[in-house]
C-alpha cells in the first residue's frame, strides 16, 4: 500500500468515527492546536451531511424537528456512509432507515420527498395522446404496455405524508398521522411541475396487474377490472402525463 | 471566450439572472448540481447558457484520491461538458473520499513527491477522457501534513509542470491557509506559474480568532481584496468570480461586490501598466 493511500485511509476512519489519529499526522498550525485544526474536519463532515439531509427532506425535518432530525440523519449517515461522488444521493435510503428505527412519520414522509426529488430531475419523457389511443387495433390493445414516465413511483403510505406537505407548502406545520389504512401515491413529473395525487383502488389493482410487464389484455385476465374502466384509466394516466409512451406488440 | 467578472451560478438567483443587462460577464456552474437526467435543473442551465458563457467546477472528482477514478463520474461530466460548452473544466486539489465511501469534503493532501506523481498522472487520464487541459483549484486548508517536503505553492508550480494542467487560484482560499499555517500568501503568489493561472476565485470567510473557515457564506474580507489586488498586479487581467455558497443574498448584492472586484482589478491593471513603462 502506498504511504499516500495509507494516510487517507487513516484519515478517513478518524472522520468517520474512529479513533482521533489526525494529530498524530500533521504539523502544528500557526495559532491553533492541532486538535482544533483536526476538529474543523471532523466537525465539518457530520455537520454538512446532515445540513444536506435537512435541505434535501425540509418537511421531514420540519415533522420531525430539528434536534430529532439531526439525531436520525447522524445515525443514517454512520449506519450509510455516501457511496456516490454527487451528494444528491446521499439520502437514498433515509426513508428505510427512519422507518427502521422509529421514526414511522418521518420515513413516510421521506419516502415521499425522496420519491418528489426522484421525479423532479429524471429524464424527459413523451406524452401519448387520445388520438393516439383512439387509433389502436384491438391486437395492439391486446399487447401494449403502458411506459409510464422516467422518475414515477407509485409508493404506499402509511401516514397522511402528503396532506403533511401540502401544509407545509402553505406555511402550516406539516401534520401527518397515522391513516387507517394505507395508501397508494402516484408521484410523477409533467413538462417540468411535479405532480402527485392519492391512487384509487382501481388504479392500484390496474398498477398491480401490469407490473410484471403483462400487456394490457393480460393485465385484465389478471385483475377484476372491467375492461372499459382498465381502458378509461389507462386514458386518465396517458392525459395526466402519467404515460410516457406505448409499447405495442410488434415494438417488443 | 470567458473575460471579465462572473459569478457561481445558484438557484436564488435564475430568474434574476435570465434578463437582460445584467452585469455579468460569464457563470461558474457546480458541475454536479447539472449531471442529472432532465427537469429543472437542466431547463434553466440551457436557458442561461443562452445568455451567458460558462464553465465548470466540480467538487467530486477527487483528483488526489487513491481509488480509480470514477469512470461513470468521468462520462456524466464529459456529457455535461458536450451540453455546456465550458470555457474550462476545474475541480479542486484534494480527495474526497477512499475504498468507495465518499466523505463529501475538500480534504487535503500531503505535498510529498509521491502525491505529485499521484496526481499529476490522474490528471493527465482525466485531461485524456475531457480532451481538454483540467484547471486544478487549490483549497482551503486547516492541516499540514508533516514531512511534506514541498510548500503548496511549489506542489502546483510542480503539477503544472508535470501535468499541463492549469490553474484556478482562490485567493480567498490562498489567505485562508497562510493565516492558518502561517505562511506568506504573497511569496505562495510569487511562486505560482503566471501562464498557469486561468480562473480567479474570490469568497467571504468566517474568522474563528485563532483559525480562518472557508464558509462562503458571507461578504468578501477587506485582506481579501487587498491579496485579491496583489494578485492581479502579478498575473494580469485573469477572469475572476464570486462563490457565494450559503446566506446567499440577493443578486443586486453579489453585482455590488463584484463592482468592487472590478475597481480592484482596475486598479492592480493601473499599477502594473505603470510598472510596465
Amino acid at each position: 500500500m502506498s504511504a499516500l493511500r495509507d494516510l487517507q485511509q487513516c484519515f478517513a476512519r478518524d472522520l468517520l468515527g474512529g479513533a482521533p489519529v489526525i494529530e498524530d499526522m500533521v504539523e502544528d498550525a500557526a495559532r491553533a492546536s492541532r486538535r482544533t485544526m483536526a476538529d474543523v474536519y471532523r466537525h465539518a463532515y457530520g455537520g454538512r451531511l446532515v445540513d444536506v439531509l435537512a435541505a434535501d427532506f425540509p418537511v421531514t425535518h420540519a415533522l420531525m424537528g430539528a434536534a430529532e432530525f439531526a439525531a436520525a440523519a447522524r445515525a443514517y449517515v454512520a449506519r450509510h456512509p455516501s457511496r456516490a461522488p454527487s451528494i444528491r444521493w446521499l439520502g437514498r435510503h433515509l426513508a428505510g432507515d427512519l422507518r427502521d428505527h422509529g421514526h414511522a412519520a418521518g420515513g413516510a414522509m421521506a419516502a415521499f420527498e425522496w420519491a418528489l426529488g426522484l421525479a423532479f430531475d429524471a429524464a424527459p419523457g413523451g406524452t401519448v395522446t387520445v388520438e393516439t389511443l383512439a387509433g389502436l387495433t384491438p391486437e395492439q390493445w391486446e399487447g401494449l404496455v403502458p411506459v409510464f414516465q422516467p422518475g414515477f413511483s407509485d409508493i404506499a403510505v402509511d401516514h397522511a405524508v402528503h396532506d403533511g406537505w401540502a401544509a407545509f407548502q402553505a406555511g402550516q406545520p406539516p401534520d401527518a398521522p397515522a391513516l387507517e389504512a394505507p395508501v397508494r401515491l402516484l408521484i410523477w413529473r409533467f413538462d417540468l411541475d411535479v405532480r402527485y395525487r392519492v391512487a384509487t383502488a382501481a388504479e392500484g389493482a390496474l398498477l398491480d396487474a401490469l407490473g410484471n410487464g403483462a400487456g394490457f389484455g393480460a393485465a385484465l385476465g389478471e385483475s377484476t377490472l372491467e375492461p372499459q374502466t382498465a381502458i378509461e384509466l389507462l386514458a386518465s394516466w396517458c392525459h395526466s402525463g402519467i404515460v410516457a409512451a406505448l409499447r405495442l406488440p410488434s415494438e417488443k | 471566450m470567458i473575460s471579465g467578472f462572473g459569478l457561481g451560478l445558484r438557484t436564488d438567483h435564475y430568474a434574476d439572472l435570465d434578463r437582460d443587462g445584467v452585469a455579468v460577464d460569464w457563470l461558474e456552474i457546480i458541475s454536479e448540481n447539472y449531471m442529472v437526467a432532465g427537469g429543472r435543473p437542466l431547463d434553466w442551465l440551457d436557458r442561461l447558457r443562452a445568455r451567458y458563457p460558462m464553465v465548470m467546477h466540480g467538487v467530486s472528482l477527487s483528483i488526489g484520491g487513491t481509488d480509480p477514478l470514477d469512470q461513470a463520474y468521468l462520462d456524466d461530466l464529459a456529457a455535461l461538458a458536450r451540453r455546456v460548452e465550458p470555457g474550462w473544466i476545474s475541480d479542486h486539489l484534494c480527495w474526497t473520499g477512499i475504498d468507495g465511501t465518499n466523505l463529501h469534503d475538500l480534504l487535503p493532501l500531503p505535498y510529498t513527491d509521491e502525491a505529485l506523481a499521484h496526481v499529476a498522472a490522474r490528471i493527465g487520464q482525466v485531461q485524456d477522457r475531457l480532451q481538454r487541459p483540467l484547471v486544478i483549484e487549490n483549497v482551503s486548508s486547516y492541516v499540514q501534513f508533516a514531512d511534506a517536503g514541498l510548500s503548496e505553492a511549489q506542489f502546483l508550480r510542480e503539477l503544472v509542470a508535470k501535468s499541463g494542467c492549469e490553474l484556478l487560484l482562490d485567493v480567498n482560499n490562498v489567505h485562508v491557509s497562510a493565516f492558518n499555517h502561517g505562511f506568506d500568501a504573497l511569496e505562495f503568489l510569487d511562486t505560482l506559474p503566471v501562464a498557469a493561472i486561468r480562473q480567479i476565485h474570490l469568497a467571504g470567510h468566517s474568522h474563528m480568532g485563532d483559525y480562518i473557515i472557508d464558509t462562503h457564506d458571507a461578504p468578501i474580507a477587506t485582506e481579501v481584496f487587498d491579496l485579491y489586488q496583489e494578485t492581479i498586479r502579478r498575473f494580469g487581467a485573469v477572469p475572476t468570480m464570486i462563490e457565494r455558497d450559503d446566506n446567499i443574498p440577493p443578486l443586486a448584492e453579489l453585482l455590488g461586490e463584484l463592482a468592487v472586484a472590478r475597481r480592484h482589478a482596475e486598479s492592480a491593471l493601473a499599477m502594473r501598466a505603470e510598472a510596465a513603462e
